[in-house]
Protein backbone atom coordinates (compact mmCIF):
# COMPACT_ATOMS: atom_id res chain seq x y z
CA UNK A 1 0.00 0.00 0.00
CA UNK A 2 1.51 3.47 -1.03
CA UNK A 3 2.14 5.73 1.91
CA UNK A 4 -0.58 8.76 1.59
CA UNK A 5 2.14 11.42 2.63
CA UNK A 6 3.73 11.31 -1.06
CA UNK A 7 0.09 12.33 -2.17
CA UNK A 8 0.65 15.31 0.34
CA UNK A 9 4.34 15.83 -1.00
CA UNK A 10 3.14 16.28 -4.43
CA UNK A 11 0.39 18.47 -3.58
CA UNK A 12 2.00 20.93 -1.36
CA UNK A 13 4.73 20.62 -4.35
CA UNK A 14 2.68 22.10 -6.87
CA UNK A 15 1.34 25.12 -4.71
CA UNK A 16 5.34 26.19 -3.89
CA UNK A 17 5.84 26.00 -7.68
CA UNK A 18 3.07 28.26 -8.60
CA UNK A 19 3.81 30.45 -5.66
CA UNK A 20 6.96 30.77 -6.95
CA UNK A 21 6.23 31.18 -10.25
CA UNK A 22 3.95 34.04 -9.08
CA UNK A 23 6.83 35.82 -7.30
CA UNK A 24 9.22 35.25 -9.72
CA UNK A 25 7.24 36.13 -12.70
CA UNK A 26 7.32 40.39 -13.02
CA UNK A 27 6.94 40.67 -16.92
CA UNK A 28 3.66 39.05 -18.44
CA UNK A 29 0.50 38.88 -16.64
CA UNK A 30 -0.80 35.74 -18.32
CA UNK A 31 1.81 33.61 -17.18
CA UNK A 32 1.08 34.84 -13.14
CA UNK A 33 -2.86 33.75 -14.12
CA UNK A 34 -1.42 30.19 -14.90
CA UNK A 35 0.82 30.12 -12.08
CA UNK A 36 -2.73 30.81 -10.02
CA UNK A 37 -4.21 28.23 -11.82
CA UNK A 38 -1.25 25.60 -10.45
CA UNK A 39 -1.56 27.41 -6.85
CA UNK A 40 -5.39 26.14 -7.03
CA UNK A 41 -4.70 22.85 -8.07
CA UNK A 42 -2.37 21.85 -5.62
CA UNK A 43 -5.58 23.66 -2.95
CA UNK A 44 -7.79 21.07 -4.56
CA UNK A 45 -5.82 18.20 -4.48
CA UNK A 46 -5.22 18.94 -0.89
CA UNK A 47 -8.89 18.35 -0.30
CA UNK A 48 -9.03 15.06 -2.25
CA UNK A 49 -6.28 13.78 -0.48
CA UNK A 50 -8.06 14.47 3.04
CA UNK A 51 -11.30 13.67 1.56
CA UNK A 52 -9.58 10.09 1.13
CA UNK A 53 -8.04 9.72 3.93
CA UNK A 54 -11.56 10.43 6.18
CA UNK A 55 -13.51 9.50 3.75
CA UNK A 56 -15.14 12.72 3.82
CA UNK A 57 -17.57 14.20 1.09
CA UNK A 58 -17.58 17.94 2.16
CA UNK A 59 -13.45 18.12 1.45
CA UNK A 60 -14.65 16.84 -2.42
CA UNK A 61 -17.38 19.51 -2.32
CA UNK A 62 -14.74 22.15 -1.30
CA UNK A 63 -12.76 20.83 -4.07
CA UNK A 64 -15.81 21.37 -6.55
CA UNK A 65 -16.24 24.90 -5.36
CA UNK A 66 -12.51 25.22 -5.85
CA UNK A 67 -12.37 24.48 -9.95
CA UNK A 68 -15.67 26.92 -10.17
CA UNK A 69 -14.07 29.53 -8.51
CA UNK A 70 -10.75 29.07 -10.89
CA UNK A 71 -12.79 29.59 -13.96
CA UNK A 72 -15.28 32.49 -12.78
CA UNK A 73 -11.39 33.85 -11.60
CA UNK A 74 -10.15 32.98 -14.86
CA UNK A 75 -12.57 34.53 -17.05
CA UNK A 76 -12.39 38.05 -15.41
CA UNK A 77 -8.80 37.52 -15.00
CA UNK A 78 -8.48 37.16 -19.00
CA UNK A 79 -10.92 40.30 -19.80
CA UNK A 80 -9.03 42.56 -17.69
CA UNK A 81 -5.95 41.12 -19.56
CA UNK A 82 -7.43 41.90 -22.81
CA UNK A 83 -8.65 45.46 -21.61
CA UNK A 84 -5.36 46.37 -20.33
CA UNK A 85 -4.03 44.91 -24.15
CA UNK A 86 -6.33 46.98 -25.73
CA UNK A 87 -5.51 50.49 -23.75
CA UNK A 88 -1.90 50.23 -23.53
CA UNK A 89 -1.05 47.62 -26.14
CA UNK A 90 1.05 45.93 -23.71
CA UNK A 91 0.63 43.59 -20.41
CA UNK A 92 3.77 44.05 -18.85
CA UNK A 93 2.91 44.33 -15.16
CA UNK A 94 6.23 46.42 -14.52
CA UNK A 95 4.83 49.55 -16.68
CA UNK A 96 1.52 49.53 -15.40
CA UNK A 97 2.01 52.03 -13.33
CA UNK A 98 -0.74 54.61 -14.23
CA UNK A 99 -2.07 54.42 -10.28
CA UNK A 100 1.31 55.70 -8.99
CA UNK A 101 1.05 53.09 -6.76
CA UNK B 1 -0.35 -10.47 -8.71
CA UNK B 2 2.02 -6.94 -8.48
CA UNK B 3 0.39 -3.54 -7.03
CA UNK B 4 1.09 -1.27 -9.75
CA UNK B 5 -0.38 1.65 -7.73
CA UNK B 6 2.95 2.68 -6.35
CA UNK B 7 4.45 2.48 -10.56
CA UNK B 8 1.23 4.54 -11.76
CA UNK B 9 1.61 7.30 -8.77
CA UNK B 10 5.37 7.87 -9.06
CA UNK B 11 5.23 8.10 -12.56
CA UNK B 12 2.04 10.77 -12.60
CA UNK B 13 3.89 12.34 -9.91
CA UNK B 14 6.82 12.80 -11.30
CA UNK B 15 5.05 13.72 -14.72
CA UNK B 16 3.34 16.89 -12.27
CA UNK B 17 6.22 18.35 -10.84
CA UNK B 18 8.33 18.23 -13.67
CA UNK B 19 5.68 20.05 -15.80
CA UNK B 20 5.01 22.30 -13.14
CA UNK B 21 8.28 23.70 -12.87
CA UNK B 22 8.47 23.97 -16.84
CA UNK B 23 5.05 26.08 -16.08
CA UNK B 24 7.38 28.67 -14.04
CA UNK B 25 10.34 28.53 -16.19
CA UNK B 26 9.42 28.28 -19.79
CA UNK B 27 9.72 31.18 -22.14
CA UNK B 28 7.10 31.14 -24.24
CA UNK B 29 3.73 31.96 -23.00
CA UNK B 30 1.70 28.77 -25.11
CA UNK B 31 4.86 26.55 -23.59
CA UNK B 32 3.53 27.92 -20.57
CA UNK B 33 -0.01 26.95 -21.16
CA UNK B 34 0.62 23.32 -22.47
CA UNK B 35 2.78 22.37 -19.81
CA UNK B 36 -0.06 23.20 -17.21
CA UNK B 37 -2.30 20.91 -19.47
CA UNK B 38 0.19 18.14 -18.65
CA UNK B 39 -0.16 19.04 -15.38
CA UNK B 40 -3.59 18.73 -15.27
CA UNK B 41 -3.45 15.55 -16.83
CA UNK B 42 -1.07 14.08 -14.57
CA UNK B 43 -3.46 15.42 -11.24
CA UNK B 44 -6.34 14.09 -12.61
CA UNK B 45 -4.57 10.55 -12.76
CA UNK B 46 -3.58 11.31 -9.09
CA UNK B 47 -7.23 12.24 -8.46
CA UNK B 48 -8.56 9.12 -9.24
CA UNK B 49 -6.20 7.09 -7.41
CA UNK B 50 -7.41 8.63 -4.11
CA UNK B 51 -10.86 7.34 -5.54
CA UNK B 52 -12.39 10.51 -6.84
CA UNK B 53 -13.62 9.60 -10.44
CA UNK B 54 -16.01 12.13 -10.54
CA UNK B 55 -14.31 15.20 -9.99
CA UNK B 56 -11.25 14.03 -11.77
CA UNK B 57 -13.25 13.85 -15.28
CA UNK B 58 -14.93 17.30 -14.54
CA UNK B 59 -11.51 18.89 -13.48
CA UNK B 60 -10.00 17.38 -16.75
CA UNK B 61 -13.54 18.54 -18.45
CA UNK B 62 -13.57 21.69 -17.26
CA UNK B 63 -9.95 22.75 -16.53
CA UNK B 64 -8.67 21.32 -20.03
CA UNK B 65 -11.92 21.46 -22.06
CA UNK B 66 -12.78 25.05 -21.12
CA UNK B 67 -10.28 26.84 -19.49
CA UNK B 68 -7.12 26.01 -21.58
CA UNK B 69 -9.15 26.73 -24.61
CA UNK B 70 -9.99 30.78 -23.13
CA UNK B 71 -5.81 30.83 -22.25
CA UNK B 72 -5.12 29.53 -25.80
CA UNK B 73 -7.89 32.30 -27.78
CA UNK B 74 -6.72 34.88 -25.33
CA UNK B 75 -2.90 34.21 -26.15
CA UNK B 76 -4.08 34.54 -29.78
CA UNK B 77 -5.48 37.45 -29.89
CA UNK B 78 -2.97 39.19 -27.98
CA UNK B 79 0.44 40.13 -29.49
CA UNK B 80 2.99 39.01 -27.08
CA UNK B 81 5.73 38.77 -29.63
CA UNK B 82 6.81 42.45 -28.10
CA UNK B 83 7.31 40.94 -24.38
CA UNK B 84 10.61 40.63 -23.97
CA UNK B 85 12.49 38.44 -21.12
CA UNK B 86 13.49 40.39 -18.14
CA UNK B 87 17.45 40.06 -16.64
CA UNK B 88 16.98 37.92 -13.70
CA UNK B 89 17.64 39.23 -10.76
CA UNK B 90 19.35 36.62 -9.26
CA UNK B 91 19.43 37.83 -5.00
CA UNK B 92 15.53 38.49 -5.78
CA UNK B 93 15.57 34.73 -7.07
CA UNK B 94 17.00 33.36 -4.57
CA UNK B 95 15.08 35.08 -1.63
CA UNK B 96 11.87 33.50 -3.19
CA UNK B 97 12.90 30.22 -3.50
CA UNK B 98 14.27 30.31 -0.17
CA UNK B 99 10.90 31.32 1.07
CA UNK B 100 8.66 29.15 -1.37
CA UNK B 101 11.47 25.80 -0.20
CA UNK B 102 10.94 26.83 3.45
CA UNK B 103 6.55 27.31 3.02
CA UNK B 104 7.18 23.53 0.85
CA UNK B 105 9.12 21.96 3.84
CA UNK B 106 6.44 23.44 6.27
CA UNK B 107 3.55 21.65 4.39
CA UNK B 108 5.27 18.52 3.80
CA UNK B 109 6.26 18.25 7.90
CA UNK B 110 2.76 19.34 8.99
CA UNK B 111 1.31 16.68 6.90
CA UNK B 112 4.23 14.02 7.81
CA UNK B 113 3.20 14.39 11.46
CA UNK B 114 -0.42 12.71 11.06
CA UNK B 115 -0.90 9.20 10.68
CA UNK B 116 -2.77 8.39 7.50
CA UNK B 117 -4.19 5.86 5.46
CA UNK B 118 -7.13 5.31 2.85
CA UNK B 119 -10.48 5.26 4.22
CA UNK B 120 -13.17 2.37 3.12
CA UNK B 121 -13.64 2.75 -0.36
CA UNK B 122 -16.94 4.66 -1.27
CA UNK B 123 -19.08 2.53 -3.40
CA UNK B 124 -21.04 5.19 -5.79
CA UNK B 125 -19.49 8.49 -5.46
CA UNK B 126 -21.84 10.85 -7.29
CA UNK B 127 -24.31 9.30 -5.39
CA UNK B 128 -22.72 10.80 -2.22
CA UNK B 129 -21.73 14.26 -3.65
CA UNK B 130 -25.07 14.53 -4.51
CA UNK B 131 -26.88 13.94 -1.35
CA UNK B 132 -24.83 15.85 0.17
CA UNK B 133 -24.65 18.94 -1.91
CA UNK B 134 -28.00 19.32 -2.88
CA UNK B 135 -29.43 19.05 1.07
CA UNK B 136 -26.36 20.68 3.48
CA UNK B 137 -24.52 22.50 1.18
CA UNK B 138 -27.61 24.12 -0.74
CA UNK B 139 -26.95 27.33 -0.12
CA UNK B 140 -23.22 27.23 -1.78
CA UNK B 141 -24.35 25.59 -4.52
CA UNK B 142 -26.46 28.14 -5.28
CA UNK B 143 -24.09 31.33 -4.63
CA UNK B 144 -21.51 29.40 -6.57
CA UNK B 145 -24.15 29.34 -9.71
CA UNK B 146 -24.20 33.03 -8.84
CA UNK B 147 -20.73 33.52 -9.06
CA UNK B 148 -20.49 31.53 -12.48
CA UNK B 149 -23.28 34.34 -13.68
CA UNK B 150 -21.70 37.64 -12.78
CA UNK B 151 -18.08 36.24 -13.65
CA UNK B 152 -19.94 35.82 -16.96
CA UNK B 153 -21.80 39.41 -16.77
CA UNK B 154 -18.38 40.88 -15.83
CA UNK B 155 -16.35 39.44 -18.34
CA UNK B 156 -19.11 40.49 -21.22
CA UNK B 157 -19.02 44.16 -19.69
CA UNK B 158 -15.62 44.49 -19.46
CA UNK B 159 -14.71 43.33 -23.36
CA UNK B 160 -18.00 45.40 -24.31
CA UNK B 161 -16.77 48.12 -27.02
CA UNK B 162 -18.00 51.77 -25.88
CA UNK B 163 -20.92 53.31 -27.68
Amino acid sequence: MLNMHAYFIVSSLLFALGFFGVIINRKNLISILLCIELMFLGVATNFIIYASIYGAVSAKIMALMIIVVTVAETAVGLAIVILIHKQQQHIDVTKLTRLKG
Amino acid sequence: MIDITPIIFYLAALIAIGSAVMVVVAHNTIYNLLFLIITFIATAVLWLLLHADFLALAMLFINVGALAVLFMLTIMLLDLHKIKRVKTNWLYTAIAGGCTSILAIMFIIIASTQKLRHAKHISNEIRSIGNVLYTHYFVTFELVGLLLLVAMLSAVILIKEEQ
